[in-house]
């Protein structure tokens, strides 16, 4: 194969959405495409076209001028196009070998474990991608778990490899190890796409990048591309980077942990760790280690069930989210469609809803609806929430406006500490944007912020001090600047 | 009754009283593994048993009531499939529908095809000694003398384990129960697989619907008494394993024997509380007592292809 076109390429869901509108698009062999792109920029659309999994309105896949019919994932790849997917396609309790073979198993309807297993480690050895083929896809790390999901496709004899955010599930170490791997087959004339939103992935990995843009293609720009340019053309505005300024001002302690543990799978293992007015911690980690029992541990929801928390000097005996709320501090929860938001409510009332009393919103038991609404339209435009009115529900916003609606509703009531989990997942760069901005505000006015996020760039970007989990312990503490360290510490090495 | 005497007769009913929660409980596992939930055992043997009864009595023969038994209760296991894949019903409910209209449907045909008084009861099978190995004391008459459905039941254990986990086949049934949407990436047909993974189970269940009339030549409502029931514990407790459906079978058949041998030694055991043992064994096992159990990832969720 020399190169995959994508010609005209058209797609609509319904309510009339337009994923992909009129895209035209080459894929060279032996390149690294990079598709640069916003949340619902279309993306990932394009290329489950390509891959046979969506069928388009108009256009056409094209094969070295041949244009090819895609009715299933299975025709993609027997024309040598796989995609590995973000949510991996694999089936956890079967091995290794059985997920890479499966529906291409060749002659014999016997399956031979032990030959399987051997012919699918010969072929990771040859390909440069080592696994072991006995482990059930359950017991690997989702780094391992990818390694597989890239074998597989190369075992169908994919020529085209397409990687849906490879790297949203990747810790640092990893991440290396999959643009290792990744450059290694483009020199061996494989084409591989890449699609992410993460920009300066882009310089590391591609030789040429194409940005979407609600469905079209607004550009093609070499990856040297200053990321300030292709952060604009992603957004269709310039896009300003917010930063920290100045040293923490924290002379005093507003949270501390003292060997705090808590039951989980993981919980929490001799947690300490202090938080200073006036800065931002980042709890940097891979999803996983514990950074959800701590979340809860703050929140009031997880009791401890060892060491302390004290909160602006006061150490609850026992913890509810209606008692931390009343001593200061709200929480940015890292499931919002759980725990942030009432999706069938209307903005206004998720606006007011944990400040009824405290706002005097609710006398003797009956709401004051006029005083609430006004409250929630001062808080739609302080932050920016765009919504066609405060009666729509909150579930049919865009998920950075939902955000905004979570962060308006709890930094409004000025808390003295907030717990910000995951804060920007899911959202694009506006949107996060915006969310740092106003995480960065709180940290001015010189209040604690516990920003636990599995984002390094954000951690980086953001924090005066870092703590790394790993398993449910602090592994290390380190400055934002020490980026490879944490990655380190991020992996469970002593670093 | 001589000690000896007591052994053999117990061992002779616990096969006899597991044969049909083996042959439910493989259908159950079949049907599971293929992700589609199959509280419709009971139901589909019922029909099985109309079934064999019907034909045996058309054709005077077992051959023609083992045939009817198994395309009967196949069509019932259909109906469900129909149910759980096509129409995305709750695969609870429709298995408890299926049940409902066997039970139902049984009775009426019984009584429009044969009238109140039924008629002469249709030819059965009986214990079919294996020779020599009857001969061996205790164990002869126990284990090698016993119903050709019974000795079927015995090999098709293995034969569906084997299968399942060591052909191309089982491999694309197992991929297909635990992530349809992985295994049609793949290429493979979730449809139809699981279509016959259902077929299969209602073959599996017609035989134990068989197996239970033949022991006793005719038919009578509802006369499956709950062995589909305890041949869906079985499953569970056997982790959806062939081996492990054997393991809890023989169990479960041997404390229903047991409870028989001890009423007929004159000790006087409350029937009721043996009957809940299955059950009783089940719940243990589910909550994690011994080792872990667990379902085929997508058991009982229909695939809706993206």
């Amino acid at each position: 194969m020399r190169e995959l076109q994508l010609v005209g390429i058209d797609k609509r869901f319904p309510p009339g959405v337009r994923a992909c509108a009129d895209v035209t698009l080459t894929i060279r062999a032996g390149e690294v495409l990079a598709v640069l792109g916003e949340n619902g920029a279309g993306k990932t659309t394009l290329m489950r076209i390509a891959a046979g999994v969506t069928r388009p309105d108009r256009g056409s896949v094209v094969k070295d001028g041949s244009r090819l019919a895609l009715g299933s994932p299975r025709d993609a790849i027997s024309h040598g196009i796989g995609m590995v997917h973000q949510h991996f396609m694999l089936i956890p309790r079967l091995s290794v070998a059985e997920n890479v073979v499966l529906g291409f198993e060749g002659g014999s309807r016997l399956l031979d474990r032990s030959t399987l297993r051997r012919s699918v480690e010969s072929f990771s050895e040859q390909v440069g991608l080592r696994v072991d083929a006995g482990r059930l896809v359950e017991e690997l790390a989702v780094g391992e778990q990818q390694r597989v999901e890239i074998l597989r496709a190369l075992y169908r004899g994919a020529e085209v490899l397409i990687l849906d955010e490879p790297t949203a599930v990747l810790t640092p170490t990893e991440t290396d190890g999959l643009f290792r791997v990744v450059r290694e087959m483009a020199s061996a004339g494989k084409a591989i796409v890449f699609i992410s939103h993460k920009l300066h992935e882009i310089s590391q990995v591609a030789d040429r990048v194409v940005i979407l843009r609600n469905g079209e293609l607004v550009a093609e720009r070499p990856p040297t591309t200053p990321l300030g340019e292709l952060a604009a053309l992603m957004v269709g505005r310039p896009v300003e980077v917010p930063t920290r300024s100045g040293t923490a001002a924290s002379e005093s302690v507003a949270l501390e942990l003292a060997g705090a543990c808590s039951h989980g799978a993981p919980g929490l293992d001799s947690v300490s760790m202090v938080v200073g007015r006036g800065e931002i911690v980042g709890v940097a980690g891979v999803d996983g280690n514990g950074q959800v029992a701590l979340e809860e541990v703050l929140a009031g929801i997880r009791q401890l069930s060892g060491g302390t928390l004290s909160l602006v000097g006061e150490a609850p005996e026992r913890t509810s989210p209606t008692t931390m709320r009343r001593l200061g501090l709200v929480r940015i929860p890292s499931e919002r469609h759980r725990d942030g938001i009432v999706a069938p409510a209307s903005v206004w009332e998720n606006l007011v809803m944990f400040d009824l009393h405290r706002l005097g919103f609710a006398r003797g038991g009956a709401l004051r609806v006029r005083a609430a609404r006004r409250r929630a339209e001062q808080l739609v435009e302080e932050y920016g929430i765009r919504c066609g009115s405060i009666d729509q529900s909150v579930g049919e916003l865009s998920g950075g406006n939902q955000q905004k609606v979570v962060i308006a509703r709890e930094l409004a009531a000025d808390p003295s500490v907030v717990v910000a989990a995951q804060p920007t997942r899911g959202l694009d760069v506006g949107a996060t944007a915006g969310v740092h901005r106003a995480l960065l505000e709180h940290r001015e006015r010189g209040r604690a912020v516990v920003l636990i996020s599995a984002d390094l760039d954000e951690i980086c970007q953001l924090s005066d001090r870092v703590y790394v989990m790993y398993e449910g312990r602090v592994s290390g503490t380190a400055a934002p600047s020490e980026r490879e360290r944490i990655g380190r510490l991020m992996a469970g090495v002593a670093a | 009754m001589s000690a000896e005497a007591v052994v053999t007769s117990g061992i002779a009913t616990t096969l006899e009283l597991s044969t049909p929660i083996v042959f439910g409980g493989l259908g159950g596992v079949l049907s599971e593994r293929s992700g589609v939930l199959n509280i419709a055992l009971e139901g589909t043997m019922l029909v099985g048993a109309f079934g064999y009864f019907a034909g045996a009595a058309a054709t005077g023969t077992v051959i023609g009531g083992i045939v009817l038994a198994v395309a009967a209760a196949t069509s019932g296991a259909l109906v469900l499939a129909w149910l759980a894949i096509h129409a995305n019903a709750d695969q609870v409910i429709a298995g408890m529908a299926v049940n409902l209209i066997a039970s139902g449907l049984t009775d009426f045909l019984y009584q429009a095809i044969y009238g109140v008084s039924g008629t002469a009861p249709v030819p059965g099978m009986g214990p079919v000694g294996i020779p020599l190995l009857d001969k061996i004391p205790v164990v002869g008459p126990s284990l090698f003398d016993q119903s050709l459905l019974t000795y079927l039941a015995l090999l098709a254990v293995p034969a569906v384990s084997f299968w399942l986990f060591r052909t191309r086949a089982g491999l694309h049934v197992l991929a297909v129960g635990e992530r349809p949407e992985a295994a049609d990436s793949a290429g493979l047909g979730v449809y139809k697989i699981r279509y016959l993974s259902v077929a299969a189970s209602g073959v599996a269940c017609g035989l134990g619907g068989a197996f239970i009339l033949t022991q006793v030549s005719s038919f009578s409502s509802d006369m499956t008494a709950g062995v589909g029931y305890i041949a869906l514990a079985a499953v569970i407790f056997g982790n959806w394993r062939p081996r492990g459906v054997l393991v809890a079978a023989v169990l479960f058949g041997a404390f229903e024997a047991l409870q028989s041998i001890l009423q007929s030694l004159g000790v006087s055991v409350p029937y009721d509380l043996l009957l809940a043992v299955p059950y009783l064994v089940t719940i243990v096992a589910v909550s994690g007592f011994v080792g872990r159990v667990r379902a085929p990832q997508a058991d009982g969720v229909p695939y809706v292809r993206s």
